[in-house]
């Protein structure tokens, strides 16, 4: 073949990464379902640059994302209807939705510092950076592009280029439900800061992933559902 | 050329004719920019990188993109055939023999295969994984076995290259709804 394909095999390594630790961290790693009764999500308080016309144009991009089967991203990657599968490594956690829409999380435990902007690509998942705060999981996330996929956050808003999420990932329950707190930053788009918390359960061991749902942008019959409901 | 429809189809006038010229454009995929889109069944890696990670009970291997593969660590078996639907990625399983990754597939869509094979659900896909001694390459030994398709087994290997430690996943972007990302060039002619 061409071009020598490359592997960054984070878990290949057997040598732990995370620094200043002092105790195991827990281990997130496993399927989680978002149940319907998982979201707990106030009604965001927006900036007063945020018009209703500045709103309507987000839902219609939105909605041209959907039609198209593009990326969604974020914060869309955490809620797509099905159960998120969490690996943790020593490097990263990766998240990976049943969806073929939903690109990839990649949570690096192994820096403290952003990508520099200079170098950075800005994508619908931004560039998330994690440490350990007790038994807190504390994901750091910039980097966003503004213009592609869905960017409705939940309770009202939008993501921005310059939008900013932290998450905080707890165990509860004795590790049979996950707790994530979503807070967004954003003075373009935030009266002050939105903070919004999704529980999810753990599913059962031995849970098969079905293969993804077809999302295909040529069919009409599709494109002609979705547009009428515009 | 006339593109028809919606773009998927770049045909050249009156449906047939000489094979598309150096520098026309044409329709590299079904145009589809989701992972059905780009052909294939996703279990050969492209030229973007892959990203393995390991927990006890799963390995994960991503890409760039949407969508991911899950090799099951957990000692479980494969479904019946009959109840499986083929996917892209089809059923793995794995376990380790010394230092190699072994996984088995099947569920994989009737397609092709590298060297010129074919594959269909129940062709029974066997990779093994293997790390150099200095932990810089990966080779991965792929071989497919179906007697009603092959009068042996069919063995490739790929080998890769460990990213840089401070590397991280690119995210690639396309959009089904531009035509201009669903194309690609016929290159010129090379020079002998």
């Amino acid at each position: 073949m061409g071009a020598v394909l490359l592997a960054a095999a984070t878990g290949w390594s057997a040598a732990a990464i995370a620094q200043g630790r002092t105790a195991t961290p827990p281990d997130i790693s496993g399927y989680w379902e978002l149940p319907l009764d998982g979201r707990r999500i106030p009604p965001a308080r927006l900036a007063p640059g945020v018009t209703p016309a500045k709103l309507r144009a987000e839902a219609n991009k939105n909605a041209k994302a959907i039609r198209w089967c593009n990326w969604v991203g974020m914060p869309t990657t955490m809620d797509v209807g099905r159960p998120l599968d969490m690996r943790q490594g020593p490097r990263e956690i990766v998240i990976l939705a049943e969806s073929p829409v939903t690109p990839v999380r990649h949570l690096y435990l192994d820096r403290t510092t952003h990508i520099s902007k200079d170098i950075f690509d800005s994508t619908t998942s931004g560039d998330s950076i994690a440490r350990w705060d007790g038994d807190t999981l504390v994901v750091d996330t910039t980097g966003f592009e503004p213009t592609h996929g869905v960017t409705a956050i939940p309770g009202g808003g939008f993501r921005t280029a310059t939008s900013h999420l932290v998450e905080r990932y707890r165990l509860l329950r004795n590790g049979a439900m996950l707790s994530v707190t979503f807070t967004w930053t954003d003075p373009a788009v935030f009266a002050t800061p939105h903070s919004y918390e999704f529980r999810y359960q753990r599913v059962e061991p031995g849970y098969e992933a079905r293969p993804y749902p077809r999302c295909d942008p040529f069919d009409t019959e599709r494109a002609a559902f979705l547009e009428g409901a515009r | 050329m006339v593109i028809r429809g919606d773009g998927r189809n770049v045909i050249p006038e009156g449906g047939t004719g000489p094979a598309h010229q150096a520098g026309e454009p044409y329709i590299v995929s079904s145009g589809a920019c989701t992972p059905e889109g780009t052909g294939g069944s996703a279990i050969d890696p492209n030229s973007t990188a892959i990203f393995l990670l390991q927990s006890k009970d799963e390995v994960l291997m991503v890409r760039e993109g949407p969508g991911g593969r899950r090799i099951h660590m957990d000692g479980r078996g494969h479904p019946d055939l009959t109840r499986l639907t083929p996917s892209l990625y089809g059923h793995s399983i794995g376990h380790y023999e010394g230092g190699a990754l072994v996984v088995e597939t099947v569920g994989l869509p009737e397609g092709a295969v590298q060297g010129g094979g074919r594959r269909r659900p129940a062709t029974r896909l066997t990779e093994r994984f293997q790390l150099s001694p200095d932990g810089k390459r990966l080779a991965i030994t792929y071989t497919w076995d179906d007697p009603v398709i092959y009068v042996r087994p069919h063995t490739y290997q790929y080998s890769f290259e460990r990213l840089p430690p401070e590397s991280y996943a690119f995210e690639t972007w396309c959009d089904s709804s531009d035509p201009t990302q669903r194309q690609s060039i016929v290159p010129p002619k090379q020079a002998q």
